[in-house]
């Protein structure tokens, strides 16, 4: 297993039922952000949070990335083009934690606004907003300051920020805003999230150039929401289709073959990063298997593997016509992969106790012109 | 035979069987979480209008995307109109984006696999 892997499988290693972990690198669209949005809403109608905490959180997270679209900058010499989000939740913790390049010349003002606005108390942040809102207080691009205000004020929290120069013209804003889903004494124990676990999580992205990851449940409606974040992120092309195609049955793997660790209870742990490279995507994914089933899976990727495409053809036909009709597995899943991707697949499985392994694959898109 | 239509979820497509005009169409997505179950009404209409078909039966096969558990099921469909050709002229016209190389690729091999010419019309985008 190479060290990126290695990184993802430590990284996962720690999931919790009803932990969510998603990150995105890259422009962020009004399309996109509503595409994040209907994500990160299937998740918390899962949770057991109540009605209210939900919709606070939904209206923060709302907030936050719509705060990305209207101070974003671009810079065609910066590396840092990329803006960077982060939706997480783990224990009672929620954290919406963004990253998005500015211009220097409006740092001071950003800086000053921040804080004032963690200067103040619940009662203060009401009045701030009250005064913006009647008024053209603060200062000229109110919508962006009252979306920083109504952050702090639903959230309960001073928003985290860092303010890092890139270049002469511009600086990389780094904002981070948490909501407790339950009483301090409860949160108490919770790791922290802080400013330094978003720039390492967006350092650990720019310099694998991954695009998107997600850890939490595999389920339809999750695989639904990664699907149209990948169809608003890119354009239209033969690569994007391939991309799409390959990624429906690697998702649908997990969802219908991961090993469910909780007991009575449908929620699957699994892992997903897409990588882009100069001439090609990598596709990773990870979740557990049941011991059980390990071996005659490696069998199964090894035998694909071994094919060429004309013989992948002929399995792909051979099995079409097999209408056991298992709602679970078609067997086809990855024939298909190797037969869209062009490319053979990498896996590992590890050990993870005397239960189950660790499984997980590396699929290689090419770029198609 | 009544017409069975549905229309067009996030991840299951459009269906629209018409008996009396004989056609059969399929459009949008098809990636349900469990296929058997969404296209069993639909084989077991297809296999209804087999008895009494029209005669000449047209399928429009206009999907964008299917997953491989979809197409388990579409084969089945095109398998039940193979054994409808003594009773009713079968034309399938098989869509696809013009970019769409691995659609083009199923529209050959499935009228290979099921011996049947398919009418493969590339088209620039889809009508949503």
């Amino acid at each position: 297993m190479n060290q990126a892997l290695e990184f993802i499988y430590n990284h996962f290693r720690d999931i919790a039922k009803d932990d969510l972990e998603y990150v995105y690198r890259g422009e962020v669209t009004a399309h996109l952000v509503m595409n994040i949005l209907e994500l990160a809403k299937s998740n918390l109608a899962k949770a057991d949070d109540t009605r209210k905490m939900r919709s606070r959180i939904y209206y923060i997270m709302g907030e936050g990335l719509q705060n990305i679209t209207a101070h974003q900058a671009v810079s065609t010499e910066s590396p840092d083009n990329s803006a960077i989000v982060v939706i997480y939740k783990k224990r009672h913790k929620y954290i919406i934690a963004t990253g998005n390049l500015m211009k220097r010349s409006a740092e001071a003002a950003l800086r000053e606004k921040l804080e004032t606005i963690n200067h103040l108390d619940a009662d203060g942040l009401k009045e701030l907003s009250r005064d913006i809102r009647t008024t053209t207080g603060f200062n000229e691009d109110g919508g962006a300051s009252l979306g920083l205000i109504e952050m702090a004020k639903r959230s309960g929290n001073k928003l985290d920020y860092l303010i890092k120069p890139v270049d002469e013209t511009h600086s990389y804003f780094y904002l981070t805003t948490e909501i407790n889903t339950s009483s301090d004494t409860d949160a108490a124990d919770d790791v922290p999230y802080t400013i330094q676990d978003l720039i390492d999580v967006h350092e650990n992205f720019n310099e694998n150039n991954y695009t998107l990851s997600f850890k939490g449940d595999f389920d339809q409606e999750n695989l639904l929401s990664l699907l149209s974040i990948l169809k608003s992120g890119m354009d239209e092309t033969t690569t994007r289709i391939k991309l799409y195609g390959v990624m429906v049955e690697l998702l649908q793997n997990i969802v219908k073959h991961a090993d469910n660790i909780y007991e009575n209870s449908k929620w699957k742990a699994g892992v997903f990063y897409i990588k882009e490279h100069e001439d090609k995507f990598s596709l990773l994914a990870g979740n557990y298997v049941s011991k059980s089933k390990s071996a005659a899976l490696r069998q199964r990727i090894e035998r694909i593997n071994a094919m060429g495409s004309k013989e992948l053809a002929k399995e792909y036909n051979k099995i079409l016509f097999n209408f056991n009709n298992d709602p679970v597995s078609t067997g086809l899943g990855f024939i298909d992969i190797r037969r869209k991707s062009g490319s053979k697949i990498e896996y590992w499985i590890v050990e993870v106790n005397e239960e189950r392994d660790f499984f997980m694959v590396d699929i290689e898109v090419k770029k198609v012109n | 035979m009544e017409p069975y239509e549905i229309t067009a979820t996030v991840d299951t497509p459009e269906v629209s069987l018409n008996a009396g005009k004989g056609t059969l169409s399929l459009a949008r997505m098809s990636l349900p979480e469990d296929a058997v179950e969404f296209y069993s009404p639909i084989l077991q209409w297809v296999s209804d209008y087999c008895k009494s078909p029209n005669p000449q039966t047209v399928f429009n096969m206009k999907l964008e995307y299917f997953n491989t558990a979809s197409s388990k099921q579409l084969i089945q469909i095109l398998l039940l109109l193979q054994g409808l050709q003594d009773k009713s002229v079968v034309i399938i016209n098989w869509y696809y984006k013009e970019i769409d190389e691995d659609m083009q690729g199923l529209g050959e091999e499935f009228s290979q696999i099921i011996n049947m010419p398919f009418n493969l019309i590339p088209v620039a985008k889809f009508d949503k």
